[in-house]
């Protein structure tokens, strides 16, 4: 276990090191790391990014996938942007991968950011993160349908906590209302984590967290989880919190709220101009971080769906959701001018 | 009672995190390194702890906790050192001790000055902790009330303080801070999600850190000040003979009113938002003053003059932890830095904190005690060692000096535009050291200035445009009213001793 910030000093000693002595590289695979890497977390520590990230860093560390020493480090200001705008300025460099969600690609929609998403190389979208509807356990709902019919009665009254502006959580708020045709109030904080606690202390009345993210909420009580925006029920069913598993938590749909599936993915991307067999290396030592027990806990215990695209795959679903995304962006004229 | 020993229950299983042996081998390098950056005028425990914590990243969160705070606890001591001394502060809070703890060397009474200093240090510091330990886990639940009125409100009292009792010219405060202010609205904006005041410039978007202002406007600020003075640093020998050391200690309970006074000044200041350990020295020197007996020995070496400064110091650098780990809001400036490297290891403080990371809590409450008496013992032992560095040539430390602080800056971010950032800061550090502008309210509005932004326009969303929520509860009404207290008090209060002692003069 060994995470550390944007730099440490024998990495320094290392760049100078690898110069002298890269050339030892041995060539089993076309390409292997040849100094320490970094995990570069596009968010601050503590939410779903955050955790996504050490997951993967654990599945690697554990089960020795990859020979080099990886440092996990955060770049979480500016919405992440940081840790972007950091990747496109490393371009060429195979040893720098960023852990992000769909905001690569939806962010620069709607404001002027310092990285092109197009200069990036998608290296993988790993997994789906739910999207649920929590709300305070003091509140006089408890089902969808009291709850929709609360906001119809007080157009605005009902407050929605959610991570950031014009980002996920905005968007589902948003979708939430046109397809129920009622008016939320939208609040935006800093992330997942701080919606968790302005929901527990009853501050908004609402959120649209990930299930991991207000999971210590619900097990001490002080939250309650209505529906979840997935085609089908959440596939755990070992207790997690309140004697309740998350295959408990009933679909959106079956909920009588018409929003199939609504959910973002957990994505890793790497510097552009990358040489041959680097970007393979990468999508080889995905490939085996899905399959070990480390990956399948995380899954499991944060309510993530596994859903690994490489390559092509990934690049045709980023192309659909930048449409999408664009669509909802400018109905609700948030698109960037 | 049952809460007494279950607060004793957690903070023994603290002490058995604290006392492992790597954690106590940290906690001896944190105070050293504490010492030595307290002795050295030109850092601060503020920029001592800022630039280390880049380099604690690589250690568990608990252990690089307890060595930066044991930095804290050293650089408070070695700060004192310097200012009985030398009679120059070490370290900002150490200011007031060199009143009186000067004059006491230069009679010959440097180890009793220093012996005093220190153990009284240590009793403050005892009084802080002792707080710490037994109002967290109230003051944890008592968390969950704060939605964004009420941050935004404890915010407007930190700045409310900041200029009712920042120093002698309040509208100087008031333009520092506003400097701060409009810097910390510099990159993303979280509620609109828009980029601001960036002027195309990508390396801006990130925002402006803090450390960077704080390494450059005071770290090389103070550097600059010290060449054009071409300070020569030329001291009182000091040798700690343990026979007046031990008579000095025995003399402390003589001192019990100051003492406790001081203490709860230093608790008070340290759990206040934005005041921190050197306004609590300060204050408490002139309380000290005020109610002293022998009111003419004040200046000329009067020993309770050391023993009050001191240990205000000690226990609000203390307390300070408590809104810390508890709100997630810094008591003090060095704290504020402490803040920054919790939200780097993943640890988010506030009312969570507590349950979900008991451990690391209560390990580290532990070792605040056992830092504290640590740095005494080591700091006592050393003085005469930590003296003999200030006979080195500037000319020699002043280099070292500036690297350091040009690693830390680097280290932030591992940007090279953050380098030019921190020395365009030490300029205008330099500029407001010069023109008598106080720094410590720029470098709060940075750090509080985006959240405060933030919660006053969540609190405007939740609203929908009425001031009058930020009335609505008790909480932030009891705020507020502290707030505009904190504001216009010591004014009246300047106004009606002056107006007192007028009528004294004419009867």
């Amino acid at each position: 276990m060994k995470f550390v910030n944007k730099v440490q000093f024998c990495s320094l000693a290392a760049m100078v090191a690898v110069g002298v002595c890269s050339a030892s590289t041995p060539g089993l695979a076309d390409w292997a790391p040849e100094k320490d890497v970094e995990f570069v977390a596009t968010s601050k520590p503590g939410g779903g990014t955050d955790r996504f990230t050490r997951a993967i860093h654990s599945a690697i560390k554990n089960n020795n996938l990859v020979k080099k020493d990886i440092r996990v480090v955060y770049q979480g200001a500016a919405n992440g942007t940081q840790g972007l705008v950091y990747i496109d300025q490393n371009a060429g460099n195979p040893h720098k991968l960023a852990f992000a969600t769909s905001q690569v690609w939806m962010l620069p929609l709607t404001s002027k950011l310092g990285y092109d998403r197009k200069d990036l190389t998608p290296l993988a979208a790993m997994a789906f993160d739910e999207f649920i509807i929590w709300v305070n356990a003091d509140r006089p709902y408890d089902t969808v349908a009291e709850f929709l019919e609360a906001a119809r009665k007080n157009p605005k009254g009902i407050k929605v906590g959610g991570g950031k502006s014009k980002d996920a959580d905005h968007v589902f708020t948003k979708l939430i209302e046109a397809r129920a045709g009622v008016q939320f109030t939208y609040v935006p904080y800093k992330g997942g984590a701080e919606a968790a606690v302005q929901l527990a202390g009853g501050h908004v009345d609402a959120n649209t967290n990930n299930p991991a993210e207000n999971l210590a909420q619900w097990q001490a009580g002080k939250v309650v989880p209505l529906c979840v925006a997935s085609p089908t029920r959440m596939v755990n069913t070992g207790v997690v919190a309140q004697g309740k598993s998350w295959a408990d938590i009933p679909t959106c749909i079956e909920s009588g709220l018409d929003i199939k599936s609504f959910r973002f993915p957990r994505t890793v991307f790497m510097p552009g101009g990358l040489k041959d067999g680097q970007l393979s290396f990468w999508q080889d030592v995905m490939q085996q971080v899905v399959e070990t027990e480390e990956w399948k806990a995380y899954v499991s215990k944060s309510g993530l769906t596994s859903a690994l695209k490489v390559g092509d795959e990934f690049d045709a679903f980023i192309e659909d959701s930048e449409g999408v995304g664009t669509q909802i962006f400018e109905r609700a004229g948030w698109l960037k001018k | 009672m049952d809460f007494i020993f279950d607060q004793l229950g957690l903070l023994s299983g603290g002490f058995s995190v604290a006392l492992s042996g790597q954690n106590m081998a940290f906690l001896l390098f944190g105070v050293a390194i504490g010492i030595l950056v307290g002795v050295l005028p030109g850092l601060g425990a503020a920029n001592g702890v800022a630039i280390l914590l880049p380099l604690t990243f690589g250690l568990e969160p608990v252990t690089a906790m307890i060595m930066l705070t044991a930095t804290y606890w050293g650089a408070l001591l070695g700060g004192s050192i310097t200012s009985i001394l030398f009679n120059i502060p070490g370290e900002p809070a150490a200011l007031p001790t060199t009143f009186d703890g000067h004059p006491m060397a230069l009679q010959g009474k440097a180890s009793e000055a220093m012996a005093l200093a220190f153990t009284s240090s240590a009793v403050g510091a005892m009084i802080g902790t002792l707080l710490l330990t037994f109002a967290a886990s109230s003051i944890a639940d008592f968390g969950l009330r704060f939605g964004a009125p009420e941050y935004f409100a404890i915010y407007t009292l930190a700045f409310a303080s900041f200029i009712g009792m920042g120093g002698p010219e309040p509208i100087k405060t008031l333009i520092a801070i506003m400097i701060g202010l409009g810097l910390s609205t510099i990159g993303l904006d979280t509620v609109s999600g828009d980029v601001r005041m960036t002027f195309g410039l990508l390396d801006l978007i990130k925002g402006i850190s803090f450390m960077l202002v704080v390494i450059g406007m005071i770290g090389i600020g103070e550097l600059l000040i010290t060449m054009e003075r071409n300070l020569e640093l030329r001291g009182v020998v000091a040798r700690m003979d343990p026979r007046v050391i031990f008579r000095t200690i025995i003399t402390l309970p003589r001192y019990w009113v100051a003492l406790i006074r001081s203490a709860a000044v230093g608790c008070w200041m340290g759990v206040l938002p934005g005041s921190g350990a050197t306004i609590a020295s300060m204050m408490s020197y002139g309380f000290a003053r005020r109610f002293s007996s022998n009111r003419e020995a004040f200046g000329k070496g009067a020993r309770e003059g050391v023993v009050s400064p001191e240990t205000a110091d000690h226990a609000a650098a203390t307390s300070a932890m408590l809104p810390t780990l508890t709100l997630g809001i810094p008591g003090s400036g060095t704290a504020a830095v402490l803040l920054g490297g919790l939200l780097m290891w993943g640890l988010q403080p506030g009312p969570m904190l507590f349950v979900s990371q008991p451990d690391f809590v209560w390990g580290l409450i532990a070792s605040m005690y056992l830092g504290n008496v640590t740095a005494v013992v080591v700091v006592l032992l050393s003085a005469p060692l930590f003296a003999a560095i200030l006979r080195i040539p500037f000319a020699y430390i002043g280099p070292v000096i500036l690297v350091v602080c040009m690693i830390g800056a680097f280290a932030i971010a591992m940007s090279l535009f953050d380098i030019y950032m921190t020395l365009l800061f030490g300029l205008f550090g330099y500029l407001f050291k010069k023109l008598d502008y106080p720094i410590a309210p720029l470098v709060l509005a940075l750090i509080l200035g985006d959240q405060a932004e933030e919660s006053f326009r969540q609190s405007m969303i939740l609203s929908n445009g009425g001031v009058g929520i930020f009335w609505d509860s008790t909480l932030s009404k009891i705020l507020m009213t502290c707030s505009v207290l904190a504001l216009v008090a010591p004014i009246i209060l300047k106004n009606s001793t002056r107006i007192t002692s007028r009528l004294r003069d004419q009867n």
